[in-house]
C-alpha cells in the first residue's frame, strides 16, 4: 500500500514548496489554467488593488481595454481624480460581486438602482460611482445622462472583452433596504445622506457572493460566450468594519469568504482561473514585507512580487514585455497609478472617521 | 532707455517685423527678440540669472532672432513679454474633436465629459505650455515685469477652409466656441491670482464672432533666418506685421 501523498509534486508540501525557499521566490506558486497572451483583450474591474493589476498589465504591453478614455491632454493625476485610467471603464471601485452583478444588469436594462443620485452642497453624484466626479455635477439629470452613456460603454466592453479580471474586495457593503441596491460606499462618505430607514449594512455571505458571480458570468456569456475570467482577492485589509468586531477579525472573515468563493469558482469552471495575489502578499512567509508601514497598503515591492509570478506564466522570458506604455511621457501620462499613493480608493475615506 | 525682452515661438515673427518697421521712431526703446519653435522653449534652463538654451537647435534659433545674443540675461532687461508659446485657446480646444461637455451641444458620437473636468485638464495643460513654463523660469532667474500675450485667435477665414483645422469651425458652427473662449478667460483669471499678467489681443483686431480679422493674417511671414517666407495661405493661425504693429502699440501703452 502506498500513501496517497507519495509521489506528489514538491510544491504540494509545505517543506519543499515553502519552507526550503526564500519567501520571495516560491517556485511553481501559480500554474495558469489558460494562456493570457499580449493580444487577448482584457478588462479589469474590482477593488482598489485591481488598479495595480491594470497598470502593470498595460505597462507590460498587454491589451488592456479602456472603454472610457479621457482626452489625451489629460495628465494622469487629473484623469485618475475623475475616475479615468483606473480600470477598463469609468465605473470606479467595484468592491462586491453584488455591485458587479447590478451594474451589469443595469447595463442590459434589467435593473434600476434605487437612490441612485446623492447630493452634497448643491451638487449631484452618481451613487454607484460617487468619486468619478469629485465636485459632482450640476443637476441630477446630468448624472443620469452621464450614467446612461457610461453603461452603454460598459455593455460594449463586456461584449468585446476576452478576459475579465475581477478582484474581489469586500463582503461588507451598504444597501438600499427595499431594493437591495448595493453601493460602493456608505452615504455621507463622499456624498448623500445616511438614513437608517433607507440604508442598511449588509455583510454578504459565501453563497450570496458565489451565486452573484455566477449570475454575472451567465449574463455576460449570453452576449459573449467565449469570455474567460481571472479572479483575484484583494490582500488589502478593511479600512473599517461596520460589524461589531475588531477590524482584523472582520478582515479575516471577509477575505476568507472571498478566497473560498474564488477558489470554488476556479475549481468548478474551466473558463475561470484564480491567481494567488492574495497569498503572495499576506502569507506568513512574506512576514508583512509587502505592506507599507500602515500594514494595509500594498507596497511597490508587493505589486512587483505579484506581477512577477503572473508574468512568469503569461509572459515567460519575453524581454519585449518591458514598460511600453505608449502614453509614457515621463510620468505625466502613464496609464494607471504609478504607486500606491495614486490608488483611488473610496474605502480609504473611511479613515477620516477614525476616532 | 527701456529695454524689452520679447520671447516667443513662430508667432514672434509678426512682432519682430513690425518692430523693424517702426524702430527708428522709438529711440527710447530697445527690444531684443528670442524665438524658438513650437513648445521647445519649455526646455529652456535657468543658469546664473539667465535663461539659456538647452540644445543646439534652440541656440541657433536664439542666435538668429537675437542677433547672436544667444542667452537671456535677466538683468539686461526691464520688461519681459512672452508671445503665444502655446498659451492659447488653440491649446485647449483639441478635445472638442472627440468630446463634448455638459454645456456644449450634445453629440452622441462624442464622449461626454463634465465641464469641470474639461476645465481642470485645460488649466493643467496650460501650465505645461512654454508660455507658463518660461514665465516660471524667468521668475526663478530673477525677472519681475513679465507679461504673457496669448496666441491670437485664428483668422475668420478658417471658417471657409474645409480642408483642415476643423475644430474651431465645428465649435463655432455648434455655437460652443464662445464658451470655450470664456473658459480660457476664466483660467487666465485664476492664473492672474497667482500673479500672471497679460497683454491680450487688441480688441479692434477681432471680429464680433471672436475670430481675428482676416487682414491681420494675410501674408504672414514665417520665423526664419531671412524672414522671407510666407506661411501657406491656409494657415489662419499666424499673424502679419499689421497685427504685430497693433500689439506693439498696446505694449507701449503698458510700459
Amino acid at each position: 500500500m502506498t500513501s496517497p501523498y507519495h509521489g506528489l509534486d514538491p510544491r504540494q508540501f509545505w517543506k519543499s514548496g515553502v519552507a526550503e525557499h526564500h519567501p520571495t521566490a516560491l517556485p511553481d506558486l501559480y500554474r495558469k489554467k489558460f494562456d493570457i497572451g499580449p493580444d487577448i483583450k482584457i478588462a479589469t474591474a474590482g477593488s482598489c488593488f485591481a488598479q495595480h493589476i491594470k497598470q502593470q498589465l498595460t505597462n507590460r504591453g498587454f491589451a488592456v481595454l479602456d472603454s472610457e478614455k479621457p482626452p489625451v491632454t489629460a495628465r494622469k493625476t487629473i484623469a485618475q481624480k475623475y475616475g479615468y485610467r483606473l480600470f477598463s471603464g469609468r465605473y470606479g471601485n467595484i468592491y462586491t460581486t453584488r455591485h458587479l452583478l447590478q451594474i451589469t444588469q443595469e447595463a442590459f436594462g434589467l435593473f434600476q438602482p434605487a437612490n441612485a443620485i446623492w447630493e452634497r452642497e448643491g451638487r449631484f453624484f452618481d451613487a454607484m460611482r460617487p468619486t468619478v466626479e469629485p465636485g459632482g455635477l450640476e443637476t441630477a439629470e446630468l448624472v443620469l445622462k452621464h450614467r446612461a452613456r457610461h453603461l452603454a460603454r460598459f455593455q460594449k466592453l463586456l461584449k468585446t472583452t476576452e478576459l475579465f479580471i475581477f478582484t474581489f474586495g469586500l463582503t461588507e457593503a451598504w444597501i438600499d433596504r427595499k431594493t437591495g441596491t448595493t453601493y460602493p460606499t456608505a452615504p455621507e462618505t463622499v456624498a448623500g445622506t445616511f438614513d437608517p430607514d433607507v440604508f442598511v449594512f449588509k455583510n454578504f455571505k459565501y453563497e450570496e457572493i458565489y451565486r452573484d458571480f455566477l449570475r454575472f458570468k451567465a449574463l455576460v456569456e449570453k452576449i459573449n460566450p467565449s469570455i474567460k475570467f481571472l479572479l483575484t482577492v484583494s490582500p488589502v485589509p478593511l479600512t473599517a468594519t461596520a460589524r461589531d468586531d475588531h477590524v482584523l477579525v472582520a478582515t479575516t472573515y471577509s477575505k476568507s469568504i472571498l478566497r473560498a468563493v474564488a477558489g470554488r469558482l476556479a475549481d468548478e469552471y474551466d473558463t475561470i482561473d484564480y491567481f494567488p495575489s492574495y497569498e503572495i502578499i499576506t502569507a506568513p512567509t512574506s512576514k508583512g514585507f509587502y505592506f507599507e508601514p500602515n500594514m494595509r497598503s500594498v507596497s511597490d515591492a508587493g505589486v512587483e512580487a505579484v506581477m512577477k509570478v503572473f508574468f512568469a506564466q503569461h509572459a515567460p522570458g519575453n524581454t519585449a514585455f518591458e514598460v511600453t506604455d505608449p502614453n509614457h511621457e515621463g510620468d505625466s501620462r502613464r496609464a494607471g497609478p504609478a504607486s500606491d499613493d495614486d490608488i483611488v480608493c473610496e474605502e480609504l475615506l473611511l479613515d477620516s472617521f477614525t476616532p | 532707455m527701456k529695454k524689452l525682452c520679447f520671447i516667443g515661438n513662430s508667432h514672434l515673427a509678426a512682432l519682430k517685423l513690425a518692430w523693424d518697421d517702426i524702430q527708428e521712431n522709438h529711440p527710447d526703446l530697445d527690444i531684443t527678440f528670442f524665438g524658438a519653435y513650437g513648445n521647445s522653449l519649455a526646455n529652456i534652463a535657468v543658469e546664473d540669472g539667465a535663461l539659456v538654451p538647452t540644445n543646439e537647435k534652440m541656440q541657433l534659433e536664439f542666435n538668429v532672432t537675437s542677433y547672436d545674443k544667444g542667452r537671456i540675461t535677466i538683468s539686461e532687461y526691464d520688461y519681459f513679454f512672452l508671445f503665444s508659446l502655446n498659451f492659447s485657446v488653440n491649446l485647449i480646444i483639441p478635445p472638442y474633436d472627440e468630446f463634448r461637455t455638459d454645456s456644449q451641444q450634445d453629440d452622441p458620437a462624442k464622449h461626454l465629459i463634465s465641464d469641470r473636468f474639461y476645465k481642470d485638464i485645460s488649466k493643467d495643460f496650460l501650465t505645461q505650455s512654454a508660455g507658463y513654463v518660461v514665465r516660471q523660469k524667468l521668475i526663478e532667474a530673477g525677472a519681475a515685469q513679465i507679461f504673457i500675450s496669448p496666441q491670437p485667435m485664428p483668422s475668420e477665414a478658417i471658417l471657409q477652409n474645409k480642408n483642415g483645422a476643423s475644430t474651431f469651425r465645428d465649435a463655432h458652427d455648434n455655437g460652443d466656441l464662445p464658451a470655450i473662449v470664456d473658459m480660457f478667460e476664466d483660467i487666465k483669471a485664476e492664473f492672474a491670482e497667482e500673479g500672471l499678467a497679460y497683454v491680450d489681443q487688441p480688441s479692434d483686431t477681432l471680429n464680433p464672432n471672436g475670430f481675428t480679422k482676416d487682414m491681420y493674417s494675410v501674408d504672414a511671414i514665417r520665423l526664419t533666418i531671412k524672414f522671407n517666407k510666407k506661411h501657406p495661405p491656409d494657415d489662419h493661425f499666424h499673424m502679419n506685421t499689421h497685427y504685430g504693429a497693433a500689439l506693439l502699440q498696446k505694449i507701449f501703452a503698458i510700459i
